[in-house]
């Protein structure tokens, strides 16, 4: 059996195990959550170096792609650099390559609608998604400078979106990744409501659980969440709050979804092939992977 | 006028022009003192609904910002970036976290639109 680690700078209390079958072959997947710390992230990735077949990086980003760019996250490269055997991902292959898909697939069944407004909590982190909901024809309001730097200023365009991207993010990926995104016991703190209007405006919310917890409002009645990385107790928050649909892009596995980088983990492990290597895209496609769609359940019904 | 004074002059002035700071900071009530390691100096510039001004102190500072003057001119002039200095030290800004990465917003958003 094929082995994969997730090494995340994120709680130690969503660390889970799973066996995932992909492209026929058995993949034992494992997080292992930092508590955000790095040091304790690269004596993690030293120790599994040539011990697993793959390494996930989660809560980080190795790159950041904006539109033709791409930019290196200096503590994502720190961590990938740590691993000199095994092959270190962040999920990038994923996102570039299968959420465009799956946001084609649910507006293929009708979940994603155009005219729609799609809330991206985070768009600079999976822009591929963002240029799929608006090539569907949903209204994009981009959520960059609200949940990450806390202004309250939506990006309403793909165009703006790149355009702040290649001012901003060549030089705010030099601060410390955790002023950036909720890691360690910031992904468990009380969420804050601060960008409600923004929730309640949106009809789908869509991009990274953390982000999407951490500001997370009272109801979400009649709404579409589309993101990864969740657990029970996460999708029993959704639902508590009025969630109508849920949707990830990484397949449920004993009652949690992993994020994009143990997919990518566990599809280079099955396949040996790692992105860029042009045979990535057919490997994605090869994989049989599809969205998880949940309504909401009866016994929630008010 | 010194020439940090001049520059925090005009940076106020371009924060004020500019639509889109203007609209990301129409909610941000602060006063910045600016102030050089260097020289017996102070600098306050205010931000109010969208607005930036070089003012008289009128109040506690919500923002300190520490540094050389040549620092400060350079950062403010939009000659450098402010998250290298402010890594390495050489740029000290004290205030919450969100002000001073809204400050950094600012710096890179305002100069070349």
């Amino acid at each position: 059996m094929k082995t994969v680690v997730s090494v995340s700078l994120g709680s130690s209390r969503r660390d889970h195990a799973a066996v995932l079958t992909i492209l026929g072959e058995d993949v034992q997947l494992a997080r292992r959550g930092m508590d955000g710390s790095i040091e304790r992230a690269l004596d993690t990735i030293h120790a599994l170096d040539g011990h697993v077949d793959a390494l996930g990086l989660g809560g980080v980003d190795r790159w950041l792609t904006v539109g033709p760019r791409r930019y290196t996250v200096p503590t994502g490269e720190r961590l990938a650099q740590a691993a000199t055997a095994t092959p270190v991902v962040d999920g990038t292959g994923i996102k570039s390559v299968w959420e465009p898909m799956v946001v084609q697939r649910l507006a293929a069944d009708g979940i994603l609608q155009a005219g729609q407004t799609a809330l991206m909590v985070s768009a600079l982190d999976r822009y591929p998604m963002a240029a799929a909901l608006d090539a569907a024809g949903l209204h994009l309001v981009c959520g960059d400078l609200m949940f990450s730097a806390r202004i309250n200023y939506p990006i309403r365009t793909l165009a703006e979106l790149q355009e702040l991207g290649d001012r901003l993010v060549p030089e705010m990926v030099k601060l410390p990744f955790q002023q950036l995104y909720p890691v360690g016991g910031d992904q468990d703190a009380v969420p804050d409501p601060r960008f409600v209007s923004h929730f309640e405006e949106a009809d789908v919310v869509a991009g990274d659980f953390h982000f999407i917890r951490r500001y997370l409002p009272g109801r979400l009645d009649g709404k579409v969440v589309l993101t990864t990385t969740t657990t029970t107790t996460d999708v029993d928050l959704l639902w508590s709050r009025g969630l109508s649909i849920m949707a990830t892009t990484s397949p449920q596995l004993d009652g949690r979804t992993f994020g994009t980088n143990v997919l990518e983990a566990a599809l280079v492990a099955a396949s040996g092939v790692q992105a860029p290597d042009p045979r990535w895209d057919d490997i994605v496609r090869a994989a049989g992977l599809a969205p998880f769609v949940r309504r909401r359940p009866a016994r929630e019904h008010a | 006028m010194s020439a940090l004074g001049d520059t925090l002059g005009r940076f106020a002035e371009a924060c004020s022009r500019n639509q889109r700071l203007q609209q990301m900071n129409r909610d941000w009530d602060r006063l910045i003192l600016v102030q050089p390691d260097d020289a017996d100096d102070q600098h306050w510039v205010r931000y109010h609904e969208g607005v930036a001004a070089v003012v008289a102190k009128d109040g506690d500072p919500d923002l300190i910002v520490e540094g050389a003057s040549d620092v400060l001119v350079s950062i403010f002039s939009g000659a450098s970036t402010p998250t290298e200095p402010y890594m390495s030290g050489d740029l000290r800004v004290r205030g919450s976290q969100d002000d001073v990465m809204r400050l950094d917003v600012i710096a890179l958003l305002i100069w070349g639109e």
